[in-house]
């Protein structure tokens, strides 16, 4: 009990200080994308991940909030009230979306998110007057509440922290509820499921409306930080991006998730000395993974653990 | 004690003297100091462009040309005395990307950066590097890149509200055409353009017949072609990437449209031409920023043959710009010296300088290109039909 809380105590101090040693610029900015994309991917890990559907339209929720953010707080609207209006555009759009595809399986569902993921797309280009087409939102207003402005990376590097520990938090509790044994249920066997009285639909809509939120939520962090959106933020590429992290992280394992979102968000960064080169290194860097450790990132860790122990 | 009154009166007007003295001492030697002797150790230049993804094409001709001119100055003695040390990332096809891209430059505190034509790049880019106060040249050809009042930003490049215009203008008034249909990329650079495009015709009281677009990605664009030619036609306005605007003008020449076709410089461009065969490029008509295989000055034809050996990429009115920008550069800092904010100031006083196509001059909004080229395909070679000034220039 001691030695865990102690080495709590040592992570919370090392997330701490960590932008002090960082300072503003560019590692921070890289940090505080790669937390922002952990929780885009911990919401997508409740479609995919728990509930085993596969999901290409992520990217066009959590362009959906931050569309929301940019429109709102741009027209004067507090920003949390941008924040709540984030996660509901992306609720609502989850819904339209999910009640009438979430009967399809496999293949079925995957093109229709991929054709979801492109409508979003063409709607933030072509519907000018509101979304500012392909030349996107600008100077998009700070985080901003309670009398606190977030203006610099630094600063909205201890929110973005704080807002993933939350996300973190509320993907255990609901994975370790009813819902969630439901949702892996539903993943393992659906037609065992419903035959011990899960309401399969209900739970595939409402894992793609709780993901939705996650994505939504993480829009509006990325506009207020960012402070400019276009939609090539947002496109089929980022989708494919983001389920690459929660394989490569583990699929339904939320540490994995949030390993793979950091990892996959860093490594092109720390590889970019390479020039033209570097994406075949980390091209290699994914196929290794996915080749040697197929649960990702989190079965490899606990097999290299046993292992070790083994050799003991 | 008047005496002692007027030796400390004396005193004084001699200290003042010698003050005075000093003070025109320094203006006189200002001069001096601004002649670039004083930028230490290299000069590092920054340059964000996407050399990996969809966009490659473009970007690769910008830092070809920034490339080819540093290369060209290193080995003549730099600028000022001193060698540049260009710093160039790729920002890939995403915004985000672009930004850490940006980042990464401006922790290595360049001197100058230079961005890329990709305008929602640029935008996102442009509150970093104005924070940082480093001057940053782009080519981005949304109009309203220049328009965000950042004085630190200056476009070397024609943008497509220059084109918008213009392009109109010239099949109306001169090629005699009433009834256009467009076709334009569903991206920043078409849509801005097609929009811009409307209301020039509009003013010019003619009407396009259909307006319609097409993805970047997009392989098959015959549905718009026709239905611009079922509309009635006369003309079509092409606004596109060399890639897909060559897949239009392919897919033109087999449905057998021959109605007259007028775009921005990709309908010239040497990778348009390249994937074409004659007959499909055949007459179409093209206003851009200039490109270098039309001229018939010795020393462009030789530069861009050097190019071309260089890279093995043809250069084309990106790699001028960006090298223009680059040769502009040096003579600034040779004059001003490396501060910035004089660099900046300089640049933004640039008034009939003369780059290898064109004359730049600066206006207030910071943008250095005001003429264009007119071109024509014949067969597969692009020949300069003349120049077209934006008005007021």
């Amino acid at each position: 009990m001691k030695t865990k809380a102690l080495i709590l105590g040592l992570c919370a101090c090392g997330i701490a200080i960590i932008p002090s040693l960082l300072g503003e610029g560019y590692l921070i900015q890289v940090l505080n994308l790669a937390i922002l994309n952990a929780i885009v991917v911990l919401g997508l890990n409740f479609v995919t991940g728990f509930t085993g559907q596969i999901n290409f339209g992520q990217a066009a929720f959590f362009g959906l909030g931050a569309y929301a953010t940019g429109i709102a707080t741009l027209a004067g609207a507090p920003w949390l009230a941008a924040l709540f209006l984030s996660g509901l555009v992306a609720a609502i759009a989850s819904l339209a979306l999910g009640v009438p595809t979430l009967r399809l399986r496999s293949y079925y569902l995957a093109m229709t998110t991929i054709g979801f993921g492109e409508i979003v797309r063409l709607v933030l280009i072509h519907w000018e007057e509101v979304t500012g087409g392909t030349s996107g939102l600008r100077a998009i207003p700070p985080i901003s509440a309670f009398g606190f402005r977030v203006e610099s990376q630094m600063a909205s590097y201890y929110v973005l922290v704080f807002a993933l520990a939350l996300a973190i938090l509320f993907a255990l509790r609901i994975r370790n509820s009813s819902f969630g044994r439901a949702m892996i249920a539903t993943r393992d066997s659906e037609v065992a499921a419903e035959l011990s009285g899960v309401n399969t639909i209900r739970v595939k809509v409402l894992a793609l409306m709780i993901g939705a939120i996650y994505a939504g939520l993480a829009g509006c962090f990325f506009a207020s930080t960012i402070h400019y959106i276009s939609p090539d933020s947002f496109t089929n590429r980022q989708a494919v991006l983001l389920l690459t992290m929660l394989i490569i992280g583990g699929t339904g394992s939320i540490w994995g998730a949030v390993a793979g979102a950091i990892g996959l968000t860093m490594l092109p960064e720390a590889f970019r000395f390479l020039d033209q080169w570097y994406l075949v290194l980390y091209g290699s860097a994914v196929i290794a993974v996915i080749s040697f450790a197929p649960g990702g990132l989190a079965s490899a860790i606990p097999n290299v653990v046993t292992r070790l122990k083994a050799a003991r | 004690m008047l005496s002692r009154r007027l030796l400390s009166v004396s005193s004084l007007s001699r200290l003042s003297s010698v003050l005075l003295l000093s003070v025109a001492v320094t203006n006189v030697s200002a001069p001096a100091f601004a002649q670039g002797a004083t930028c230490a150790g290299p000069i590092t230049i920054g340059l964000t462009t996407p050399t990996t993804g969809n966009l490659a094409l473009l970007g690769i001709q910008a830092k070809n040309g920034v490339e080819f001119a540093v290369e060209e100055m290193n080995k003549a003695g730099g600028i000022a005395g001193q060698q540049i040390n260009l710093l160039a990332e790729d920002t890939g096809a995403s915004s985000t990307d672009a930004l850490n891209a940006m980042n990464r430059i401006i922790e290595q505190k360049p001197l100058v950066v230079f961005g890329s034509m990709i305008s929602p790049h640029v935008f996102t880019q442009t509150p970093n590097v104005a924070k940082a106060e480093i001057p940053f040249l782009v080519a981005a050809t949304n109009a309203k890149v220049t328009q965000q009042n950042v004085p630190w930003l200056l476009r070397i490049h024609a943008h497509d509200g220059q084109l918008a215009d213009l392009i109109p203008r010239y099949l109306v008034n001169d090629l005699k055409k009433k009834a256009p249909g467009i076709i334009a990329v569903a991206d920043d650079y078409g849509l801005g353009a097609s929009k811009g495009i409307q209301e020039t015709l509009a003013g010019l009281n003619v009407k396009a017949v259909a307006v319609t677009s097409y993805a970047p990605s997009d392989k098959d664009m015959t549905a718009q072609l026709l239905q611009i030619k079922d509309a009635g036609a006369d003309s079509i306005i092409l606004f596109g990437r060399p890639a897909d605007v060559a897949v239009v003008m392919k897919q033109m020449d087999e449905l057998g449209i021959t109605l007259t076709l007028i775009g921005n410089s990709s309908t010239v461009a040497q990778t348009t031409l390249a994937n074409l065969s004659a007959q499909a490029a055949n007459g179409a008509y093209a206003i851009g920023g200039m490109i270098p295989q039309t001229s018939t000055d010795p020393k462009v034809l030789d530069w861009a043959s050097r190019v071309m050996a260089r890279y093995k990429v043809p250069a084309d009115n990106f790699t001028v710009a960006y090298y223009d920008a680059m040769q502009l550069l040096k003579q600034t800092i040779e004059k001003v010296g490396c501060d910035k904010t004089a660099i900046r100031n300089s640049l933004q006083a640039t008034k009939d300088w003369k780059g290898m196509l064109i004359s730049y001059v600066a206006d207030a909004r910071g943008d250095l290109a005001h003429t264009l080229g007119i071109y024509k395909n014949d067969g597969k070679t692009p020949k300069l039909v003349g120049t077209i000034k934006e008005p007021g220039f």
